[in-house]
This record gives C-alpha cells, structure tokens and sequence, in this order.
C-alpha cells in the first residue's frame, strides 16, 4: 500500500512540463481546432484520437476516442482545464468534474454560439485577445460572401446520409451555413436539426443543388444519386449540380473551419 | 402366416449410452404384440428405433425381406403407423386437420385432399369413433377423445402396422377399454399388427396376443399373457410382490399387488 | 354418413378460408389506395397529372410494393419458424438470422462505399450475404452427428445472434460517431426504395421462398406436431430441416437488406393469423403474407405521415402498434 504514494508521485515527476504552465486536453475535435487557433496549440498535452486538425496535434498524446475518452490518462496529464462537447460526452463530463477537473463544455447551436463559446475558452485559458480577433475574422469572413444579387436564391438539398434519407433542417448549423452561403435549405421544416426527410418532397421541392454530406466517403455516390428511380427529373440531378467533393470535417466541426465550409458551399451555389 | 416384422440382435440408444442390448423377436402379421416391463427397461427406445426415429447401432429391424432403414420415409409411413402417448400441443389444430396430416405419406405437393384421402380419413374417424369431435380443437378435448384422434390419425394412414407408446396411459378404465377394444378389432378384423408398450399388466394380459417382457434392455420373457405373468419372473422383474390369479371371465391371468410385503 | 360429415367439415374449413383471403384481398386493395394517396407532398387529382405529380406517385408505389413484399415475407418467415421450432414466440430476429444481415450492413458501411455490384447497390448485398452466411454458421453450430436437433438450432440462434450483436456494437464503437448513426438509422428500418433492381431481386426471393413454403405446408404441419411425429408421418425431417431454415433464412436475409429491421411483424401477424384462419399453413402462410404486407404498408403510411416532412423509423410504429394489441390480445386470451 505505500508504494501507490511514491508511484504516483514518480508519475507527476515524469509528466512533460509545458512552456508556460497552463495545461489544456481537448478531447473533440472542434475544441482542439478552437484551441490551436487561438494559440494554444502548446498548452495542448492530450487531444482524442478524433483531433486530427491541424495535422501537428496528431504528435500529442491520445487519451481515448471521441465517445469513450479515458479518464485515467486524463487524470494522469494533470490538466488544468479540459475542453469537451455535450451530448455524446456528457457522462464523461460529469465523471470528471466528480473528480475535481474544471471541464468547460462547448456546444454551439450556430454561430452566435460559436463566437461565445470561442470567446470563452480564450477568456478561461489567458487567450482573450486572440479569441475576439478571430471572432471578428470569422464575422468578416461571414460578410464578404460573395452573393449573386441578380439570380435567384438557389434550392438547396443537404444529405446527410442516404439510407434512409438524411438531411440537417431548421436548427441545424449546416441550415445557418446554407443560409449564410446565399442559398435556401429546402428542407427548412424539419421537426429536429438533424432528420429523417421524406423523399417525395425532395422531388416536389425540386431543388436546384445537392450537397451530400457522407461522413464516409464512397466511390461514387453523385452517380448513386442519379441512378436513383424517380430522381432523374430533379433540377439539380438534371443539370449535374450534386457534389460530394466537400470535406465534412469543413462542415460539421463547430470550429473556425466552418467559414471554410460556408465558402464552400458559397461556391457550389454560384458556380465555381 | 406371415411375418411382419423381424428384429435381429438389436442394439440402439442415444449416443454415448446404449439402451436396448441385443434384441431378437419376430411378429406375425395381425397379431397384437405388449411390450411390458419396468421404467428404463429399453421399450420406448424400441419403439423408436422399429418407427425410424433412432437408428440402431447395430442389429437389424426388417419388414418383410427389407431392411426399414432401406425404405423410402414416405414408402414406410405408409405401412407403419405411430401413436404416442400424449404429444404436447403448442399449435391447437383441429381434430380433422390432425387426422388429416395422417394422409402425409399420400400427399403430393400443392395437391389438395382427393376422393380417396377423404375416404380413408373418414373410414378412420368412423373407426376410432370420434366424428363428433372432429372440428373441435385438439387443446379442447380431454386425454381420451385426443387419444383416439391420435389413433385415427394412425388409421388415415392405412398402416399394416401400429406402434403405440403407453396408448392408455391418460385414460380412465372406461376411456382405456375404448381404445384398446379399437385396437383389437383392428388386429382381429383389419388383420393390422399392433405393437403397444402396456404399463398396466392385466390390460396387457386381457388384450394382447403376446407380451414381451423388457428388463434393462434386453427380453426376459415372451409368449402369451399366461407364460409371461408368472410371479417369479414379475417379482424379479419389478421387484415387487404380487399375486397372479385368473379372470374368472376372460380366463386370462391378472395380476394382484401384494402392498407392504418386502420381497 | 361419416365421409359427408368429414366432406362438410373439409368444405366449411375452406368456405372460411376463402372468406378470410378475399377480406385480405380487399383490405389489402383498400391500404394500397391509401398509401398511395397520402403522403407529405400534396396532390392534387382534379388537374391532369404533371411530371413531377407522377415521379412522386411512381416512388410511392416503388415504396408500397416494397412494404407488400417485406412485410409478407418477414410475416411467411415467422410462420416457418413457429411451425419448424414449434414455438409460437419465434420470429427471424430470434435465430441470428438479422443479426447477421446488420453485420454485413455495418461492415459494408464502415468500409465505405457506395459503389455498386451488378447494379445493386453494396449494402443491401452485404446484408443479404451476412444472413446467409448467419444461416450456415448457426447451422453448423447446431449439428451433431449429422443431427439438427430443433432445441440445438432455436438455442444456437438465440447465442449467435447475441454474438452479432455484441460484434455490431464492437465494429460501431470503434468507428467514428457519425458511422454510428448511420448505421443505427439504417438498423431502425426504412422502406423508401431508390433501385428498382433492390425491389425486384427482394420481390423475387421473397416470393420464390414463400411459394416453396406454402407448397411444403404439408411437411410444415407435420413439423408442428413434433419432430418424431414428422418423422412417423414420412417427412424427412434432416433434409426438410434445411430446406425451411433455409428458406426463411433467404426471406429474412432479402427483406432486412433492403428495408432494415422492422421488429415485431413477424410476430403479431402469424399470431394474428392462427386466430383467424386456425394452424393449417397451406392457409395460415398465404394468409401471413397477406395480412403482413396490409399491415406494413398501413405502418409506412403512418411512418411518412405522422412526423412530415420528417419520416418516423417504420420498425418504431410497427412495434408501437403491434405491441399494445398484442398484449391485449393475449391477456383477452387467457381470461376465456
């Protein structure tokens, strides 16, 4: 029994010190992109085996994946503050504030929400400055969308997966996105952000691009689209105007990429 | 006369544990054959290998010149018939459609019951009396109407020969001489070879033409009622005392239990 | 006078019969004209029919033929495994069988692609694959010296198809979260059908191996009296065996492939159906088939409907529906 004393104060010993003190493990994606662009990239001693943006965080140490992060490891890095998402992570959350870690949980709903949450851990972790610079880059990026005033608003269809048919409506950051890129959601009804949609409408609704948003990418699901019974006549299937070619970390990782995905999409709307 | 069935050194059971151990005997056609003995004694073991369900391992069981194993299944079903004791329902089919499966073996695909399926099952229903349950489901019927729809079943089948486990094991007496009266009559009348399995001793004796008696599989005894209940042989048997009288009116030997007497 | 009574009674069982295949035939009519004629997207019939009017009915047929189908067949698979294991409590879901059609899925989606084989998409193939592939694995399992004994098989299913699940569960956590939901969606069924040639390699096996049951009713009677007795009827039970786990193997394995797991189906209707038309399965599996694809496309109608212009999981409704009936019907049961 007295050797777990000593062990773990060997532990503490060994651990790699950081520059200036503050020792920060994100362990989602976003947070880590959040993080490193704001400057912390060196505070940074543990990020998920998710984390893979910018490539230099795939050097840190891994504490566990996305769902199933490994609260042992995290308590042996000793960090200072842990970044984390709700839903999926909220029964590690809760487990590690049990056992004394300040966890700052980011979950934007859109990008108000976004800016907060990025102005937020800048504020936690000494980066405030930062933080508001990069939120005023993002809104200025925002506001120099390129938009057509003289066609019309384009019909946008998203995917998010295709069996069963997926799509991201009224709630959702890739309906604020959409929004943002100059074009409108036809799937602007949906009862929860991310549904189930009704392949009928798809075709009543008529839109004039499709953007599919696989997480996993297959060879050929533009050409999936078309072949689809009773999809030929839409007008984006009809004009060859279904992309697949958008990274969806740009799309879905709340973080400061999505201005990225905003443009895009921006440029899937008005030609490239 | 001929023969029905000839068992030839039997050896069967399941695998790891040999049950019956080299049995021989042969039946005529038409006769009514009881098995009888104690519990474990190997019957009902042979009476699933003499209706196909086990295979011996070694041994033969021949119909006629031909080995039963030799036979197609639809060809045996044909010629043997088989009544359990008292199968456990989980589909509650009705009687007729119960006696009905017994027109299995004459079925072809898709083909539904012609003239001659409905002649015979009614031929059975009439036989084993029980026309007036025949619509009414199995699960409906009390332990003796379900018996002879069972036997009717069997009839449908227009068998040569019967095989029954313990047929009156759930019956009351008036229920137990019904079927076995049937059973009788088929073997006297219908010249069908019955082969029954008989807890009850004096029934075995009033009823069969022959008995075989079964200790630990193998055959202690066999002949007629009055050669196989001898009380030495019933006391070693089932090691129990009893006494053996004669039925002042058949003539036949039953047999009295001697309660309290150690052996 | 014994021959008229068995004559009558033969007559009035198909009389009966008769009458519950022509109410099926009728209801059956009656749900397809409604499915057609709901749906999200407004139609409107006093106007002639415009092009995009007649791509939405065509997907909704494609939609209701598919509900037909997979609900027929899961309904014909679950009779062929009552009888076969006579248990009245089995449906496909029980022996591992859609176990193995959601690993094939889940490996097909976590290896990515939507690419195509002969014109079928990949998914759908992989799930038809692993419940095949389910079918020999628990076969095999279940066999000793040559011998399938019925509780080997009903006890081998109910283990491998833990097994599978616990490998579903396995592959899923171990990919990103995204893949996870995809596959959970695609686990909770869907019935909308983009390709043609899916519907009809699904229509063809499913109706291929619901015929073969219906023309073996006779071996599958026999089967629910017991194994001996089959075999004292003259049915060869090994290789008959095979041939029904086979067959709702493929049933299973096709319906799963293209419209997910849709719970309970197989269940409620084959119970619903012993009540109607009693156990003879030369009746009780054309009546399944009926009753099962009435009941689907009745879900799928309220599946796209209730929730618009989102679509519930049509396995949700079925067991939301189904349950609650059921259990009424069976306590009714046991208070007669």
């Amino acid at each position: 029994m007295r050797l777990l004393p000593a062990l773990l104060s060997f532990l503490l010993v060994c651990s790699p010190a950081c520059a200036d003190g503050l020792r920060i493990i994100s362990i989602t994606p976003s947070t880590t992109e959040i993080a490193c662009a704001i400057g912390l990239e060196d505070n940074l001693v543990g990020v998920s085996t998710f984390c893979d943006y910018p490539p230099e965080v795939k050097e840190k140490e891994r504490v566990g994946s996305f769902s199933d992060p490994n609260i042992e490891k995290i308590m042996l890095l000793r960090p200072d503050i842990v970044l984390a998402t709700g839903l999926e992570q909220a029964q590690a959350v809760r487990n590690m504030r049990k056992l004394g870690l300040k966890v700052i949980v980011v979950d934007p709903a859109g990008f108000d929400g976004l800016f907060k949450s990025i102005e937020g851990i800048g504020s936690a972790c000494g980066k405030q400055k930062e933080a508001l610079d990069l939120v005023k880059e993002m809104k200025d990026s925002i506001g120099s969308m390129k938009k057509d005033a003289k066609s019309a608003v384009p019909g946008i269809y998203f995917e998010i997966w295709h069996d069963p048919l997926m799509t991201a409506g009224r709630g959702s950051f890739i309906n604020e996105m959409i929004t943002l890129a100059g074009g409108r959601n036809i799937a602007w009804d949906t009862p929860r952000p991310y549904s189930r949609f009704s392949a009928e409408l798809i075709i009543e609704r008529d839109p004039d691009v499709i953007i599919l948003g696989y997480m996993v990418k297959g060879d050929s699901a533009v050409g999936s689209v078309r072949k689809r019974a009773g999809w030929s006549g839409i007008k984006a299937v009809k004009e060859s105007r279904v992309y697949d070619d958008i990274d969806p970390d740009i799309l879905f990782r709340p973080g400061p990429r999505l201005i990225k995905g905003i443009e895009e999409l921006n440029k899937r709307f008005y030609g490239r | 006369m001929m023969t029905q069935f000839e068992i030839n050194m039997l050896v069967s059971g399941y695998p790891g544990k040999t049950v019956i151990n080299g049995i021989s005997f042969s039946m005529r056609k038409g006769e009514f054959l009881g098995i009888i003995g104690p519990n474990g004694a190997g019957k009902s073991t042979l009476l699933k290998t003499m209706s196909r369900v086990l295979r011996p391992s070694s041994g033969s069981v021949k119909m006629g010149l031909r080995d039963i194993f030799s036979i197609p299944v639809k060809e045996f079903a044909r010629s043997v018939a088989f009544v359990s004791s008292d199968p456990s329902i989980v589909f509650p089919f009705t009687g007729l459609e119960v006696i009905m499966m017994g027109r299995f073996p004459y079925l072809r695909m898709f083909a539904s019951e012609s003239r001659q399926d409905i002649e015979a099952v009614s031929r059975a229903v009439e036989t084993a009396d029980c026309a007036g349950i025949i619509s009414r489901p199995i699960d409906n019927m009390s332990a003796g109407e379900r018996q002879r729809i069972l036997i009717a079943k069997a009839l449908a089948q227009e068998p040569e020969a019967i095989i029954l486990d313990e047929p009156t094991s759930h019956l009351d007496i008036s229920h137990q001489v019904q079927v076995l009266d049937i059973l009788k009559d088929l073997s006297v009348n219908k010249r069908i070879s019955i082969i029954a399995v008989l807890h009850d001793l004096n029934l075995a004796a009033e009823y069969c033409d022959r008995l075989l008696l079964m200790d630990d599989g193998v055959i202690v005894s066999s002949g007629t009622p009055s050669d196989v209940l001898d009380y030495a042989t019933i006391e070693k048997v089932y090691k129990t005392v009893v006494v053996i009288r004669e039925n002042p009116v058949s003539g036949k030997p039953f047999v009295l239990l001697a309660p309290g007497l150690k052996r | 006078m014994t021959f008229t009574d068995v004559k009558g009674a033969l007559a009035s069982k198909r009389e009966k019969a008769q009458k519950v295949f022509l109410a099926l035939a009728a209801l059956l009519a009656v749900s397809v004209f409604v499915s057609v004629l709901s749906g999200p997207a407004k139609i409107n019939f006093s106007e002639p029919l415009s092009e995009i009017t007649r791509r939405i009915l065509y997907m909704r047929l494609s939609r209701t033929a598919l509900a037909i189908i997979a609900g027929g067949g899961i309904s014909v698979s679950g009779v062929i495994l009552q009888g076969l294991l006579r248990n009245p409590l089995c449906e496909p879901y029980v022996l591992g069988i859609s176990g193995g059609a959601s690993v094939g899925a889940v490996v097909s989606i976590v290896i990515g692609g939507t690419w195509t084989i002969l014109g079928l998409s990949v998914l759908p193939l992989w799930a038809f694959l692993g419940a095949a592939a389910t079918f020999f694995v628990v076969y095999r399992i279940a066999e000793v010296n040559g011998r399938v004994p019925i509780q080997n098989l009903l006890l081998t299913g109910v283990i491998v198809g833990a097994v599978l699940s616990s490998i579903v569960v396995f592959i899923v956590s171990f990919s990103e979260k995204e893949t996870l939901h995809s596959v959970m969606w695609w686990l909770l069924g869907n019935l909308q059908i983009f390709d043609n040639g899916l519907l009809i390699f699904v229509a063809i096996i499913v109706v291929a191996g619901s015929v073969a049951a219906g023309a073996l009713s006779n071996d599958l009677n026999a089967f629910s009296l017991g194994e001996e007795e089959a075999v004292h009827a003259g049915v060869e039970t090994e290789r008959m065996k095979k041939v029904f786990f086979l067959i709702a193997s493929l049933i299973t394995g096709a319906c799963v492939s293209a419209a997910g797991m849709i719970g309970f189906l197989g269940l409620i209707v084959p119970h619903f159906m012993r009540m109607a038309t009693g156990h003879d399965h030369k009746v009780l599996i054309p009546a399944s088939f009926l009753a099962g694809g009435i009941f689907l496309v009745l879900c799928d109608t309220l599946a796209r409907t209730v929730m618009s212009p989102s679509e519930v999981p049509v396995g949700v409704i079925t067991a939301v529906c189904g349950a609650p009936f059921f259990i009424h019907m069976l306590r009714k049961k046991s208070r007669l």
